[in-house]
């Protein structure tokens, strides 16, 4: 068998067919796989890695060290990180459970009827709200892989929908 | 060998380097920066601060702040940007190596960290045209964090702000056992000291109804500038401001000043709290809130940034300075391969791609940290398609029509074949610099295409090439016997620039300069180079700490056509 690590997916060559997985990033930083992560211990790792693979310590290194912050990216963001941690389980998808349909619908509708700068502000602060309290919940779902689908289902929607809401207000760039 | 940092800024530059482990700044004309300001007239590029004063000069072939129009096609005195902040690089250059006797071997470069690839590139083509290699280009407020925290040797969570002439830079950054790594960057590249010494002028010229025509704005704006920089604790102050042959007295006071910056001071803070918020870091969590830009000097941005995030403030660096500090420490630790040193800085525009409906697919998102790589696969959509354009654009809105283009590329040659079936690879690169790399490639045939993103850096690569070629060819000219004409000819002129000066000076020191400039005058006649260096400096160090008080009645004794211009 041969193996071979393409950027962000380890690729098997079994005979024959080229077979796709994705790259455990935990392993990667020697952390164990969890929703929950040492935040402290996940840095030290990255920077250690990093002070041997960023390419003003190492000229030949471009690609590991781009894994390396694609990694660290992923795994520090509690949102990513769920995704990732799904990918792992061989349980992420893409689709928004029908039980949280009618959240996302209300959210869309109201968004629809905003019309001053401070209500729309104000409807980001309570997006940005709704998206803590869910990570809060993904903690409490992470042996329940099922039910942690499901919210990061509606918490990817939200999250998305607000990246949306905050690209509308931005201004100048 | 000398490497430098080379603090390339919107109103003043200057240059670094290090000694005995400490960055210090090669002082030009006996200063800290040299006026960003470049003078035009005939076949004469006069630079810095004789550009602005020297009575031989027009304010109408004067030019400054280009750094705001990097990556544009704006022209000035038919020069673009790149070509102005060449000559700006090159002076710089050859005072610094006549000054230490050494020549400079490569340098960092700072950017504001929001630069856009765009704008980074022309910076980049700007150095190759004056001849100077490039080890690096760092971020600005990067670059003062790295000042601070080789003074500091502390751990933590620290900000830079970053208020400048012309750009405001906002980044936070993690500090760990010598790895500088940002977390996040933000900022605007129209929110400097600039703005506000134009809503000085504005003000003041509201309160005498003068309507000023644009080429005369700049002197006013110079009045603005004075004021703003010497009202420090006064209640208020005056100065006279001449137009059409009629005597203005232009005021700032305490409450003018907080009323004009007001709202660009909230701009900084609103860029703040959004770098923060991207950074996931709340303001509680901050070690340390470090100051850079010459805008921090006053005393009202301070207490404004103090009250904003009662933290620590470091200020204990020259904010002029710090920022080549950052450079010159960097440039040294990358040349002499000291592993104590790393940063990891972060992209800080979204980069992406134009999708199907003048949506942007974004590709690299900001914050992403260095270097960075994604891939992305795409297909035809008609049968037996041979080309696949891409569109690939900066910025955070989401139509491309309103984020900068980077570029436009074609991916040709794919065999003919129905629709969705071939599969093109496309990588994206940041490297370490902030530039994008481009590479495509069809998986099927492997045809191969590396995408140069050279995006509209202002001049045509036919253009480049050519100011390439004629670097070089300077370069291969350069010999003692040339660089001794020029420092004859340069010294020429200073000598009529320090004569006119010489009167504004305390009495104390009005003989020590003349006989200066007699030794200078004679050395200059005999040819002995040796000393016309020796004499420069002399008189540089004994003006340097004058030049304030120079400027100063330059600016009130003289008429508005004599004094510098500016075209923005
Ligand atoms: N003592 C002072 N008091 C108030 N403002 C000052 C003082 N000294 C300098 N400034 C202002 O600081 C600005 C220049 O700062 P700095 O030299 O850091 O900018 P720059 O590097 O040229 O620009 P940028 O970094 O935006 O490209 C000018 O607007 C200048 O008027
Ligand atoms: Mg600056």
């Amino acid at each position: 068998m041969w193996k071979v690590i393409l950027y962000g997916y380890r690729c098997y060559l079994r005979q024959g067919v080229l077979l796709l997985t994705i790259m455990n990033y935990f392993e990667k930083f020697g952390i164990p796989v969890g929703y929950k992560i040492d935040e402290n211990a996940l840095v030290q790792a990255y920077l250690q890695e990093q002070s041997s693979f960023h390419p003003d310590a190492n000229e030949v290194e471009f690609e590991k060290s781009a894994l390396l912050n694609k990694a660290y990216k992923v795994l520090s963001n509690p949102i990513d990180r769920a995704k990732h941690f799904l990918e792992i389980h061989g349980k992420y998808q893409d689709v928004l459970d029908p039980e949280f349909s009618v959240e996302a619908f209300n959210l869309r509708e109201k968004y629809e009827t905003l019309a001053t700068l401070k209500s729309k502000k104000k409807f980001q602060e309570e997006l940005a709200k709704r998206i803590s309290e869910l990570i809060a919940t993904l903690y409490k779902l992470e042996n329940n892989l099922d039910a942690f689908q499901k919210n990061y289902g509606l918490l990817r929607f939200i999250n998305s929908f607000l990246e949306k809401v905050r690209s509308d207000a931005y201004g100048r760039n | 060998m000398l490497t430098v940092g080379i603090d390339l800024g919107t109103t003043a530059s200057g240059v670094a380097y290090m000694k005995d482990g400490r960055p210090i700044t090669c002082r030009i004309n006996g200063n800290v920066t040299i006026p960003s300001v470049v003078n035009y007239s005939g076949d004469q590029v006069i630079i810095g601060i004789e550009a602005i004063y020297s009575p031989e000069v027009s304010p109408e072939s004067t030019v400054s702040s280009v750094k705001r129009f990097m990556g544009t096609g704006n022209m000035f005195r038919e020069k673009s940007p790149i070509e102005v902040s060449a000559d700006i690089l090159s002076y710089l250059k050859n005072n610094v190596e006549r000054d230490l006797g050494r020549k400079i071997d490569a340098a960092v470069i700072t950017v504001p960290s929001h630069f856009s690839d765009a704008q980074r590139t022309a910076t980049k083509h700007a150095a190759s045209i004056a001849g100077i290699r490039i080890l690096r280009l760092i971020n600005e407020p990067t670059s003062a964090a790295l000042a601070f925290g080789l003074d500091r040797k502390k751990d933590g969570i620290f900000a830079v702000y970053d208020f400048g002439g012309g750009t405001f830079d906002f980044s936070v950054l993690r500090l760990r056992n010598g790895i500088f790594q940002i977390l996040a960057t933000g900022g605007d590249n129209y929110l400097g000291g600039d703005d506000i010494d134009l809503a000085i002028l504005d003000y003041n010229s509201q309160l005498h109804e003068l309507e000023i025509d644009a080429n005369e704005k700049i002197f006013g704006k110079l009045v603005a500038k004075f004021l703003k920089e010497n009202l420090n604790d006064a209640a208020d102050i005056k100065k006279k401001y001449t137009y059409k042959n009629r005597d203005y007295e232009f005021l700032l006071s305490q409450n003018i000043l907080q009323q004009v910056s007001c709202d660009f001071l909230q701009r900084t803070m609103e860029i703040s709290d959004q770098v923060l918020l991207d950074a996931n870091i709340d303001s509680s969590e901050l070690d340390g809130v470090a100051l850079a830009g010459g805008m921090t000097k006053l005393k009202l941005v301070r207490d404004k940034v103090r009250k904003h995030f009662s933290t620590t403030i470091w200020d204990n660096i020259n904010p002029e300075e710090v920022v080549a500090f950052g450079a010159a420490i960097y440039a040294d630790s990358i040349v002499h391969k000291n592993h104590s040193l790393l940063l990891i800085d972060v992209v800080p525009l979204t980069l992406g791609i134009e999708t199907l409906g003048g949506g942007v697919d974004k590709i690299i998102h900001r914050n992403t940290p260095l270097p960075a790589m994604e891939k992305r696969y795409y297909t035809t959509y008609q049968d037996n398609q041979t080309g696949i354009k891409f569109h690939v654009v900066q910025g955070e809105r989401p139509l491309a029509s309103e984020c900068q283009s980077l570029a436009n590329f074609e991916l040709t040659g794919i065999p003919t074949m129905p629709a969705g079936m071939p599969r093109i690879e496309v990588k994206f690169s940041v490297d370490v610099n902030g530039l994008l790399q481009i590479e495509a490639r069809d998986q099927k045939t492997s045809v191969q295409q590396t995408v140069v993103v050279d995006p509209s850096s202002g001049l045509s690569p036919d253009k480049i090439v050519s100011l390439l070629e004629k670097a070089k060819k300077n370069q291969e000219q350069d010999s003692i016997h040339a660089r001794n004409i020029s420092l004859k000819i340069e010294s020429q002129r200073m000598v009529k620039f320090w004569e006119s000066m010489v009167d504004k000076i305390p009495f104390s020191f009005q003989e020590i300069a003349k006989s200066g400039i007699v030794n200078l005058k004679t050395a200059l006649e005999t040819d002995q180079y040796e000393d016309i260096l020796l004499s420069r400096k002399k008189i540089e160090e004994l003006f340097g700490p004058f030049l304030d008080d120079i400027i100063n009645a330059r600016l009130s004794g003289r008429a508005v056509t004599d004094l510098a211009g500016e075209l923005q």
